[in-house]
């Protein structure tokens, strides 16, 4: 491959490189006197040695006509590769430029630092990252996020949703650099290369957008979607309260002007119900992950009930390990244990849908701090926040790739 | 089941867990009440043991034991015990605190008092500020003593309004007005945002807040104000 890219240089329009599948001995002599002709300016890519392997032969257009009769006449198999030689290496090249242009955006990207929804990532994120050695990363407008996808059709997958709660602000800048990270540690970390290379990641950078925008514009306490409520001044529904999971029990209010406010039915939220539709249209997610803050707390399902959950002890383990690897980085203390148990019952929770929908790896991070900033976490704790948790949240992933289910 | 006044049950609480974590918190509010300053802030940062004990007259008693320190001179942890007493009944009375805080580090801060309590006092003193921090978590260094105070003067209205149900702590100081000093005590108007993790709810109290180094923080006058519709409820 590295032989493409050198020659990126010279003039190669309309030449074709052939693959060639000698048959007999007798085809491996012609193809290496060939080789030793110098006259046709051939570039073999790979020698003739034996008829296990093909022969890859780039040809100027100029000896296109004589090869292939040369090797129709001796009835050695051979077929194009390469239609235009030129074509694929400007494209090639374009993307490598694209490629440096998009890491030169993303260098001056500032992920130390809290942007408004129409900023909130790296110019093409998405884009900077498709040419990289194959991996997909497809994007959309609205709302912001990323799937990390190596190919293969609805691959086993991790959904990672931050900013839900729109005043959490870490939560978002946060998912940010993670993402980033992702896409530069894949090809280069062999954890990270093996994970997306069995398992699509979904990262949903901002769940809620309406609010995340309302909290730049006129409230930073936001909490909420902004969905009219019929009959009431008060709008927005708490979308963590919203999913069909022990909907409209405890923990969760009935009342349009509260904070904690359920909607008026399970779902009502397109925030939610996007999400709800993706995970069961795909109908192979493996783990589904919420980042919220503040308080440093690492969770799993129940909310809307303080009964363990089935998978109770397992998910502690992972719990506990992904902490630890968290706190490695600046010693930054989390609590590990169900929400119920931790917080507060709080019904229509969306990890308690994931784990009820069969997801068993179903967690929520609160991140940092523990109350002193609270939601107004001072910019220069974004990285080492983003950092910490980056290793808390591996750790969650690498489990789920090894304990397929 | 037993007879009136005599404890009936007795249960280990796990101390991660949030009925342990809110009494922490209340008594957290309750040690800043007491030795909170501008230049002093105590965080409960951990509670290692709990137990509760059902009062059949009085109400639901809390035994911790926990770790606090002061975070605004970073002192190192204090481990203590201390006894929490939520009362029984319909409306809202704060929890009853009984501890012995000898041993609670309390750093010398009387330099730093004088000095913001000096430049303060003078007659044409009329400090102003809102959002503290920004939206960005910035807070002026020159207004951080005042974030500390609105802190301590939060923790008075934080502690009256704690329950087994509440967990408060203070979101932002919404705006803060410096008034005419009075009885040598330097006098501030408070907006404060308070945030109950519990319900999610943003609850924003007027504080009438006087201080001195040698009178602390009292709390004259508080008053709840409606949540803020930035607004107007058309948009």
């Amino acid at each position: 491959m590295t032989r493409r890219v050198l020659k990126f240089t010279f003039f190669l329009n309309r030449h074709q490189v052939l693959r060639i599948n000698a048959e007999s001995e007798e085809h491996i002599q012609l193809l290496k006197e060939l080789e030793d002709d110098e006259g046709w300016e051939l570039d073999f890519w790979t020698h003739p040695a034996s008829t296990d392997l093909p022969v890859d032969v780039h040809v100027p257009f100029a000896s296109l006509h004589a090869v292939k009769d040369f090797l129709q006449a001796h009835k050695i198999p051979f077929h194009v590769m390469i239609n235009n030689l030129q074509e694929l290496l400007d494209e090639e090249q374009e993307g490598l430029e694209l490629s440096a242009m998009q890491e030169r955006n993303a260098r001056s990207f500032n992920f130390g630092a809290y942007h408004t929804l129409d900023t909130v990532s790296p110019p093409d994120l998405h884009t900077q990252l498709h040419t990289k050695h194959g991996l997909g990363v497809c994007g959309g407008p609205r709302p912001p996020g990323a799937v990390f996808s190596t190919g293969g059709n609805k691959r086993p997958a991790i959904w990672i949703d931050a900013g839900i709660h729109s005043r959490e602000w870490v939560s978002t800048a946060s998912a940010v650099w993670m993402a980033d990270k992702m896409a530069k540690d894949y090809g280069v970390d062999p954890s990270v290369t093996s994970l997306l290379g069995q398992m699509d990641v979904y990262l949903s950078i901002v769940t809620n957008p309406d609010g995340y925008a309302f909290t730049h514009t006129s409230d930073r306490m936001w909490r909420k979607t902004r969905s009219v409520n019929p009959g009431s001044v008060c709008r927005g529904v708490d979308p963590n309260r919203n999913w069909d999971a022990g909907f409209g029990g405890p923990g969760a209010s009935k009342n349009p002007c509260s904070d904690s406010y359920h909607g008026p039915l399970a779902h009502s939220e397109i925030e939610v119900k996007n999400v709800v539709d993706l995970v069961q249209s795909h109908g192979n997610f493996k783990a589904f992950i919420s980042i919220h803050a503040y308080s440093q707390l690492l969770m799993y399902p129940y909310g809307y009930s303080c009964t363990s959950v089935p998978h109770q002890a397992e998910l502690d383990s992972v719990g506990r390990s992904a902490v630890q690897a968290l706190s490695s980085l600046y010693g930054t203390t989390y609590k590990v244990g169900s929400i119920c148990k931790i917080i507060y019952q709080a019904s229509g929770g969306s990890i308690d849908w994931s784990y009820d929908v069969g997801i068993k790896y179903s967690f929520a991070f609160e991140l940092r701090d523990t109350g002193r900033y609270g939601f107004l976490l001072p910019a220069n704790q974004i990285i080492p926040t983003a950092s910490e948790t980056w290793l808390g949240l591996k750790h969650i992933m690498e489990y789920v790739r090894d304990h397929p289910y | 089941m037993s007879e009136e006044g005599l404890v009936m049950t007795s249960r280990d609480l796990n101390p991660d867990y949030y009925e342990a974590r809110r009494a922490g918190n209340a008594v957290q509010h309750y040690i800043n009440t007491l030795y909170g300053s501008p230049f002093r802030l105590y965080s409960v940062t951990q509670v290692h043991k709990a137990r509760t004990e059902a009062m059949a007259d009085t109400g639901m008693k809390y035994f911790l034991e926990f770790s606090v320190k002061d975070w605004v001179g970073e002192s190192s942890e204090w481990h203590g015990s201390v006894e929490v007493l939520y009362p029984r009944g319909e409306t809202q009375a704060p929890p009853q605190v009984q501890g012995s805080w000898g041993g609670l580090p309390q750093l010398n801060i009387s330099a730093k008092e004088q000095e913001f309590y000096q430049r303060y006092s003078a007659a044409d003193s009329s400090v102003s500020g809102k959002d503290i921090p920004d939206s960005y978590g910035n807070i002026d260094r020159e207004m951080k003593p005042f974030w500390h105070l609105a802190r301590v003067a939060a923790s008075f209205v934080m502690l009256n309004e704690s329950n087994e149900n509440t967990l408060y702590n203070m979101a932002q100081v919404a705006k803060i007005t410096q008034l005419e000093t009075q009885d040598d005590q330097l006098r501030f108007d408070y907006e404060v945002l308070l945030h109950n993790m519990v319900s999610q709810e943003i609850i924003r109290w007027k504080l009438l807040v006087s201080w001195s180094p040698a009178g602390g923080v009292k709390v004259l006058e508080t008053e709840l104000l409606p949540r803020c519709h930035c607004k107007s409820p058309t948009q």
